[in-house]
């Protein structure tokens, strides 16, 4: 297999994904987010799932981006500017360092488990992760200012994805022994019809059904009560 | 690495990074940007078991219309609740919205 084309549009996606949720600008970040969809329809032209790449392009890249960035426009950015702290850059480096000896922590046991061979290196990450964590918890907890600052939410935010992150690695590691079918996929719409007409055809009255009342609720939420003022 | 694994790896790492805005993020827009990521990274999953087994393309890829439908309809509600909380506070932080607390 080719790497070379999904790792550029992997390292395409998450970029836009991370700068979706990090730029200051909630209009860049609306935009990003749209990036972020264009590169998962990248992914399913990739994978030769050729509708459903044209689907998202018209209803995520298309439809809903441009409803957010109309959201936001409405909404305007946010007026306050927190003053950095001063162990800021501090925090955020013991945010990384929890967030890696938990990626660490969490490897070791999950191969434990799974009675998987541990090397040498994984070895000395798995004694030098616990005096990590507890320099970070020193610096994040006790080091800061008392002033409330993000930099806890962020070291919060990097510990629970990266546990969920080792996780999910540790399972796809269990799912070695899976054989991933390599062999051509013939696209056919005819396929996709008779599934979405037939077999699902009632789910798709449903859905619709869904869609009039979230449209017809967002309406309702959005309306100028004028009778009020 | 065969090219199954590749996949569900890229939409366990954007799985973790919309994890990652829900537990920082205070505002409710970035909140609401979480949740598309959270929510493409599931569809890009099924995808992606759909592409490299072989059975019928076709309900796979319906299922991940169904979701994109989904996440279009919650996209549409929830801004709409976002629009209406900025209308009644002027701001959109999640931390200040603490009306239904007992």
């Amino acid at each position: 297999m080719d790497y070379l084309i999904p790792i550029a549009i992997l390292a395409f996606t998450s970029l836009m994904a991370i700068m979706a949720l990090e730029s200051r600008s909630l209009v860049y970040g609306a935009i990003s987010l749209g990036g972020f969809f264009l590169g998962l329809s990248l992914f399913f032209f990739y994978l030769d799932l050729l509708y459903l790449a044209i689907f998202q392009l018209l209803v995520y890249v298309g439809a809903v981006s441009v409803l957010i960035l109309f959201a936001v426009m409405v909404i305007g950015e946010p007026a306050k500017k927190v003053p950095t702290p001063r162990y800021g850059g501090l925090g955020f480096l013991g945010g990384l360092l929890v967030a890696l000896a938990a990626v660490f922590i969490a490897l070791f046991l999950l191969f434990s488990f799974l009675n998987l061979a541990a090397d040498t290196l994984f070895q000395i990450m798995l004694y030098v992760s616990p005096v990590v964590v507890l320099l970070a918890f020193v610096i994040l907890f006790i080091g800061e200012p008392r002033q409330r600052s993000g930099y806890r939410f962020k070291a919060f935010g990097i510990l629970g994805a990266s546990l969920v992150f080792a996780g999910f690695i540790g399972v796809i590691s269990y799912l070695g022994t899976v054989p991933s079918y390599e062999g051509s996929v013939t696209f056919n719409l005819v396929d996709l019809a008779d599934s979405l007409l037939d077999q699902y055809g009632l789910l798709i009255l449903v859905l619709g059904l869904l869609l009039a009342a979230a449209a017809f609720g967002a309406v309702a939420l959005a309306k100028k009560e004028e009778e009020e003022q | 690495m065969n090219e199954l694994q590749f996949f569900i790896a890229a939409s366990a790492l954007f799985f973790a990074i919309g994890v990652y805005g829900l537990l920082s993020k205070k505002s409710a827009v970035r909140i609401l940007f979480s949740i598309e990521i959270i929510i493409n990274a599931a569809s890009l999953n099924i995808a992606a078991f759909a592409r490299f087994t072989p059975y019928n393309l076709g309900d796979a890829q319906s299922v991940t219309i169904f979701i994109i439908a989904l996440a279009a309809a919650e996209a549409a509600a929830g801004l709409a609740l976002i629009i209406e909380s900025f209308r009644l506070r002027g701001k959109v932080d999640v931390d200040e919205m603490d009306e239904l607390k007992g």
